[in-house]
Parts: C-alpha cells; sequence; structure tokens
C-alpha cells in the first residue's frame, strides 16, 4: 500500500501555555487523490489543525508526515509550501496592486521561475478557472468570486500535490462557492490533487469523499448517510 | 517590480518620505562641498608656501599677538638653509567710503613674499614707498578704484594712502585675498609704528610645490631647518607651513561640523525610512502571511522591504542631488568673492548615492527583520 499524502499522528496543540488546548491528541490520514473535509465549531481546531498540515505552524508534541516525510524533519519548509502545497484561504488575500496572473504567479517567484514562464502557467490556469479574459485586471476590478476564483488558480500555479482550503466558500455566495468546489473538483479529477477543505457547510462536506469532525480539540470521522 | 509597485500603493506616504531624504541627501551635498572647498584652498596655501616656514612669537595664540624683532630676523637668515626671510605684518582698518574693514598686509618690496603677488595693473612698492598701497583686483572692483586713486584709511579717515598697484593674489581659489590691500613694511613701522609679526623663512626662493608629494618632500627640507630657527631665535617658534594649518582647527571644526550634521541628516532620514517601511509592514501584515504561507522565505520578505527601502533612499537621492548642487550653486555666486569656496567635485555623486543606499539599506532593516520574523497564522488573522 501506498504512503498516505498526508498523515497526522497524536498531534496537539496546545497556547498560553496550555491554556488553550486546540488539539488534543488528533491522528489521522488522508490518502492520496482523496478530497476530505473537516468540520467542527467555531474555535474547536480546525484551523490549527489546517496550519500544522500546512507547515505553518508546529504542534506541541506528535508528528506530520507529508508524503511519507515527517514535516519536522524537512530542510526547507519553504519549498514543502510553495511546491507540495496549496493554499486557499476565506479570504483571497490577494495583493491589490498586482494584477490577476501577477497575483495567481506569487508562489512560483521563491522557485526561481521565469518571468515568461510564470505568466503562462498564471493565464493557463485563469482560463481553467474561468478568469481568461481578466488576466490584466487588478482585484479590484473583480467580483469577490473571481478574486476567490483567483486565489484557487493561485494556490494551484506550482502543480502541488495537496490543496489546503480554510472555508473556501465562506466568504461568497452560493453560486460563486458552488463554482469554487467544481474547481476543486477538477484539480483532484484532472490533476489528481488531494485536498482538505475545512468548512462549515454542510453541502461542501458533501462533495468530499469522507468527513472528519472535530470537537475540542478530538478528531472523528463522520459516518456517510 | 513588486517592491516599486508597493511603494506607489501609498504615494503620499513614499512622497513624505523621499522629500526627508532628499533634504538630507541635499545638505549632505552642499556641507560636504564646503568642506571639500576649505582642503582645497589650505592645500593651495601648502603649495604656495612649501618651501617656507613659518615663525610666530611663542606663546601667541594667533600671528595677530605675534612679534619678531629685526634681531631675530637677522639670526634667522644666518641659519644654514635659510635662503632668505621675509617679514609681515597685518592690521584691520577701516577705509573712508567703505562698509566693510580692510586687512592691510605689510610686506618687504624686496622679499620673496611681495614677488609672489602678480600686479596686474601699475607697479610693485619700492623701498622708501610711503603712503603707496597695491589693492587687490577684487578691492579694485568692489571699491571701484584705479590707480592714482587715494584709499584712505583709519578711522578719522585722515591717513591717504596712493594706489600705486593692483595686483592677483596667489592663490586662485582665494578671492578673498583679492580684497586685501599691500603697503611697505617701512610705511608699517615708520607711520603706524607696528611691528612686524611673522617671519617667513625661505629655504628656496620663489618655491612653489607643484603636487602633494612636492609638498610633502619640501616639508621635509623645511623640518631639516627648523631647528637651526628655533635656536637662532629661542622666542619663536618655526614650523611648516603644514604644521602652520594645523595650528587653524578651523577646518578640523568644519570638518566635525560636516560629519556630525550629515550624521544627523543621515540618522533623521533613516528614521524616516524605518517609520514608512513600518507603517507598509504593518499595513502589509496579512500580505506577509499568506506569501511566508506560499513558500516565499524570510529572506525574500527582508529582500522585498529592504528593496523597498533602498528604492526610497535612492528616490531620495536622485532628488536631493540636483538640490545640493543648486545650493551649492547658489552658494558659490552669493559668496563669490567670500572666504570659503564651496567645491563641486563630481566625487560627491559617489558619496552622496552611497549616503543614500546607506539610509535605505540601515533604515529598513528593522521593517524588514519585523515583517520576515512574523509568524505566518498570526499574520493571516491579523486585523
Amino acid at each position: 500500500m501506498s504512503k498516505p499524502a498526508i498523515r497526522g499522528v497524536d498531534l496537539v496543540k496546545h497556547y498560553e501555555g496550555g491554556l488553550v488546548k486546540a488539539l488534543n491528541g488528533v491522528s489521522f490520514e488522508v490518502q492520496a487523490g482523496e478530497q476530505i473535509a473537516i468540520t467542527g465549531p467555531s474555535g474547536s481546531g480546525k484551523t490549527t489543525l489546517l496550519h500544522l498540515v500546512g507547515a505553518l505552524d508546529v504542534p506541541t508534541s506528535g508528528r506530520i508526515e507529508i508524503l511519507g516525510e515527517d514535516v519536522a524533519q524537512v530542510r526547507d519548509l519553504n519549498q514543502l509550501r510553495s511546491k507540495t502545497l496549496g493554499f486557499v484561504f476565506q479570504l483571497h488575500h490577494l495583493i491589490p496592486n498586482l494584477k490577476l496572473w501577477e497575483n495567481v504567479a506569487l508562489p512560483a517567484h521563491p522557485l526561481g521561475v521565469s518571468r515568461r514562464e510564470r505568466r503562462k502557467r498564471a493565464v493557463a490556469l485563469l482560463d481553467a478557472v474561468g478568469l481568461g479574459p481578466r488576466v490584466d485586471f487588478l482585484p479590484v476590478k473583480c467580483s469577490g468570486g473571481e478574486r476567490q476564483r483567483a486565489a484557487v488558480a493561485r494556490a494551484l500555479v506550482n502543480d502541488p500535490q495537496i490543496l489546503l482550503a480554510d472555508e473556501p466558500t465562506g466568504s461568497v455566495d452560493l453560486a460563486t462557492g458552488e463554482k469554487i468546489l467544481e474547481l476543486f473538483a477538477w484539480a483532484n479529477q484532472e490533476r489528481g490533487v488531494t485536498s482538505v477543505t475545512i468548512t462549515h457547510n454542510p453541502a461542501v462536506a458533501d462533495r468530499a469523499d469522507r468527513t472528519l469532525r472535530i470537537v475540542d480539540g478530538l478528531l472523528a470521522e463522520v459516518p456517510r448517510a | 517590480m513588486l517592491p516599486l509597485r508597493n511603494l506607489l500603493r501609498r504615494k503620499l506616504r513614499s512622497l513624505f518620505c523621499l522629500t526627508q531624504i532628499a533634504v538630507a541627501i541635499a545638505a549632505f551635498v552642499a556641507i560636504v562641498g564646503v568642506m571639500t572647498g576649505l582642503r582645497g584652498q589650505f592645500f593651495q596655501l601648502s603649495q604656495v608656501f612649501a618651501y617656507d616656514i613659518m615663525i610666530q612669537a611663542r606663546g601667541a595664540s594667533s600671528p595677530m599677538f605675534s612679534r619678531v624683532t629685526s634681531e631675530e630676523v637677522a639670526a634667522i637668515a644666518k641659519v644654514e638653509g635659510v635662503e632668505g626671510v621675509s617679514r609681515m605684518g597685518f592690521y584691520v582698518t577701516l577705509a573712508k567710503g567703505r562698509p566693510q574693514p580692510i586687512t592691510m598686509i605689510a610686506l618687504e618690496p624686496e622679499g620673496d613674499l611681495l614677488r609672489r603677488y602678480e600686479i596686474l595693473q601699475g607697479r610693485t612698492l619700492q623701498p622708501g614707498d610711503g603712503h603707496k598701497v597695491l589693492i587687490g583686483e577684487l578691492m579694485a572692483e568692489q571699491d571701484g578704484l584705479k590707480l592714482g586713486d587715494q584709499l584712505v584709511l583709519g578711522y578719522d579717515g585722515d591717513q591717504a594712502c596712493e594706489v600705486v598697484g593692483i595686483f592677483k593674489p596667489p592663490l586662485k581659489d582665494v578671492p578673498f585675498l583679492g580684497g586685501q590691500a599691500i603697503m611697505s613694511m617701512d610705511h608699517y613701522q615708520g607711520f603706524y609704528k607696528l611691528k612686524p609679526q611673522l617671519a617667513v623663512a625661505h629655504t628656496k626662493l620663489g618655491g612653489r610645490a607643484d603636487g602633494p608629494r612636492e609638498v610633502y618632500a619640501a616639508r621635509d627640507r623645511c623640518l631639516k631647518v627648523i631647528p637651526g630657527i628655533n635656536e637662532a631665535a629661542p622666542r619663536q617658534k618655526a614650523r611648516t607651513i603644514i604644521d602652520f594649518l594645523d595650528s587653524f582647527k578651523q577646518a578640523e571644526i568644519v570638518d566635525s561640523f560636516a560629519w556630525a550634521i550629515s550624521l544627523l541628516a543621515a540618522f533623521v532620514s533613516a528614521i524616516g525610512v524605518t517609520n514608512t517601511m513600518l507603517m507598509s509592514v504593518f499595513d502589509r501584515t496579512r500580505e506577509i502571511g499568506l506569501l511566508r504561507a506560499i513558500g516565499w522565505s524570510r529572506l525574500r520578505i527582508v529582500g522585498m522591504i529592504q528593496s523597498e527601502g533602498v528604492l526610497l533612499a535612492i528616490g531620495g537621492g536622485l532628488l536631493g542631488l540636483p538640490v545640493g548642487y543648486l545650493l551649492i550653486f547658489l552658494s558659490r555666486f552669493l559668496i563669490k568673492h567670500g572666504w570659503l569656496q564651496v567645491s563641486l567635485d563630481p566625487l560627491l555623486y559617489v558619496a552622496a548615492v552611497g549616503f543614500a543606499l546607506f539610509v535605505g539599506v540601515v533604515g529598513s532593516i528593522y521593517p524588514a527583520v519585523r515583517a520576515a520574523l512574523l509568524p505566518p497564522t498570526e499574520a493571516l488573522r491579523y486585523e
């Protein structure tokens, strides 16, 4: 059996010297190509878990493995974040003074990709997410949905194997949310991208292969009806 | 491109910072220009008097308070290596119809010092010339004096001297000397009852050094003669021109002043850069968090913020340089005949660019490090 794309082993994350216990021994596996949804009430530790998986934070104890490699042993976390992982946040976080294609190309900068190649990749992805005519627009000229789609394109620009999304449809209307989810499905089918999506929305969770629910820092699989 | 665009996001803020740096650069250019000008003047003096030994009474804080007697001059003239001795006297007096005072110099008509003044019109002074003066070309121009005119000296305007010659001072970059007048030592001593204040021993008559190497070679030559002079005239102190000029603290003071003002300007503008960049970093906290999340290294973030600081500083430099040069140009124009000349050295460009880079790099260190150390998780949550 091949190694899981993501593996969390006894993950504990405490803040404020142990006063805030965000995760209390979480273990889980996500197989390559799987689409996972993580649900749970606010403050239950969902975003903390995503940040640990995304190597944006370190656990108090336990370990995270990405594609079989212990994140704590990875020498260049920046490389891991830019090449292997793609992030989509609830807010698009597009840089207002950069055109859409420049925003999409930002993760390619640290990899030393030439400007021409960056533009080529960004334009192709913006085309794929239906923003072909907007490549040279500034974010301010785009709708909220378009900006979020651009953010998805940005997450995919380095062809990552894992997509991590934190409430990707949380700030857009239903129709736009639907388009975003279609993009995730497209990335999964066309590119084999494994995805972990945090959501409060049951409709979003229903589209995932599996749903994990986190309550009080503990994780449990939600059985399918 | 990204640093430039980031600066353009807050145009007014960037412009204020740019202006602050520009003012500092302009001040730096102007001050260093003054400093370089003064150094140039001192170097010219050391060239013209390279082979001369300045002799001044021991303990006299300035040549004004010095005295040298005829006996001492005679004794100095006999010292081996001395080819001639000139006496000098000077006093400051008023002249009728002239608002500013005149520095009157008394020289021996046959001495080596007077020969260094180029006579443009008329004649030089001759032994026995009483009530006769040479005036500098600047004084002739400013006071509208010509040969044969009377220069009426003294507080009561009762000492008239005939202008017999108009001279060009030996130092081309010290036009202030062209505002002086020269009378004969005989008249100075006979009519005014004043004593010579300085003696100048010449180790080479008419000697003038062409470059720094010769200046120092001439100094070595003078240093060999000085012990003999000090022995011949124990109440006097003999010094080479370089040592004599060193005793004037003006250059040192101007140097220190220039450095102090430049450092202050650099400090203030670096604070300006820090402030601007810090505000920018605060504004972009979430953006920086995002960049870290998508794989930008801390070093890359530092590079981006530092590039913005350096761009600001270079922009300020480009704005400040012409302003500084304009200040120099104006000061040269306004103090055309003043005692201080301002230098317009192309090397100033290099120094000013270095100054700007220093300001940009130093001023943006803290904001850059702060941005780089922002934990991405906190930065992304920043409101």
